[in-house]
């Protein structure tokens, strides 16, 4: 189970596929009982992909954030040792720590890359995702989320499994 | 020149959806290995098919739901002197797009008690279609009264000048008055 869930497919075919039909079914039982039809807006959940992108890819980079402050008390535990520092565990944990430093070196600008995602695709909605008060348009309104919110799911996947 | 702040505004929607669409395509194609890009393609094709094919994607999960239920209230008198074309219309429309129907002239036989069989009509609904074309009788506010008590949604329909009576002041009504056409449309979408 666990080399599946770690396999290509499941990252980044299964994942965000389950991810929308998930956002679809809440939005279509969750719906006010009064109004019981399946409507196309439903499938127009690709804003909450978004959004759920971007927390996620905020709260694993303070896990990484986290994870090289231990990394260099470690290290500093390691070469402050008595009698004499263990060498090849401080060559290890320095580069455990110099691999980390890389992916939080580009994570502020993938924060910048993926609100702004967020924010223009919203906009795009607003002005021209609907066709009146209550119908959405299907490109602009729902495919273009929907595309948005699938890519930047693959994104922070394959950012968190580097 | 004051344009030209709220034309940047207007655009800078698109503009940062390229950017940030290019940068992700980008950022993809730095992380990801070869053979990843297949499952990305698929599910990112699978959405814009959902998307653009979402309209009919609507249509049959409704066929597949439980079909919509709805009592139609109208005034018998305005029934009698020509609203009947509209309330058949109104009723045929709703059926083709897969409601259950509660006419009173279809169901109410001979013999049968009125009241509890508009009650269980209106009990089993999940919308109430209140045809306004004279001013309420009886029947109309019962059912009115009864729908509301229920909590089931009703939908004002004006077929004629009408004032619309009190407890619906603070519902949005459809007007068939001028374009019924697209009056109908509207009634449906919002029942179905």
């Amino acid at each position: 189970m666990n080399d599946f869930l770690a396999t290509s497919v499941f990252r980044y075919f299964i994942f965000p596929l389950a991810s929308v039909l998930l956002g679809i079914g809440i939005k279509t039982a969750s719906r006010n009982d009064r109004y019981v039809a399946f409507r196309k807006e439903d499938i127009a959940v690709g804003l909450e992909l978004m959004r759920t992108a971007c927390l996620l890819f905020v709260v694993l980079t303070t896990d990484k954030a986290l994870a090289l402050v231990r990394l260099s008390r470690d290290l500093n535990d390691s070469l402050v040792a008595i009698p004499s520092p263990d060498m090849a565990r401080v060559r290890t944990l320095q580069e455990q720590a110099q691999l980390l430093s890389a992916k939080l070196a580009g994570a502020g600008w993938m924060i910048l890359l993926l609100f702004l995602s967020l924010w223009s695709v919203s906009t795009i909605v607003r002005k021209w995702g609907w066709r009146s008060e209550t119908e959405m348009a299907p490109l602009l309104g729902i495919t273009l989320p929907l595309v948005f919110g699938i890519l930047m799911l693959v994104v922070v996947m394959a950012g968190a499994s580097q | 020149m004051r344009k030209i702040p709220s034309l940047l505004i207007t655009l800078a929607g698109p503009i940062g959806t390229l950017i940030s669409g290019i940068a992700l395509v980008i950022t993809l194609r730095e992380i990801l290995h070869p053979p990843d890009y297949v499952f990305v393609l698929l599910v990112g094709f699978i959405g814009v098919l959902a998307g653009i094919f979402s309209k009919y994607i609507a249509r049959t999960a409704r066929k597949l739901q439980a079909a919509p239920r709805v009592f139609i209230s109208y005034s018998r008198l305005a029934h009698a002197v020509g609203a009947v074309s509209v309330t058949q219309r109104i009723t045929d429309e709703l059926r083709r797009h897969g409601a259950r129907v509660w006419l009173d002239s279809e169901q109410l036989h001979p013999g049968d008690p009125v009241l509890p069989k508009i009650r269980e009509g209106i009990e089993q609904a999940n919308a109430l279609v209140l045809l306004l074309s004279d001013q309420p009788g009886q029947f109309i506010k019962t059912e009115l009264e009864l729908a509301m008590a229920k909590g089931i949604r009703v939908i004002p329909v004006l077929l004629s000048d009408v004032p619309v009576p009190s407890e619906l002041q603070g519902i949005q009504y459809i007007d068939l008055r001028e374009n019924s056409e697209k009056g109908i449309q509207d009634l449906v979408q919002a029942v179905t």
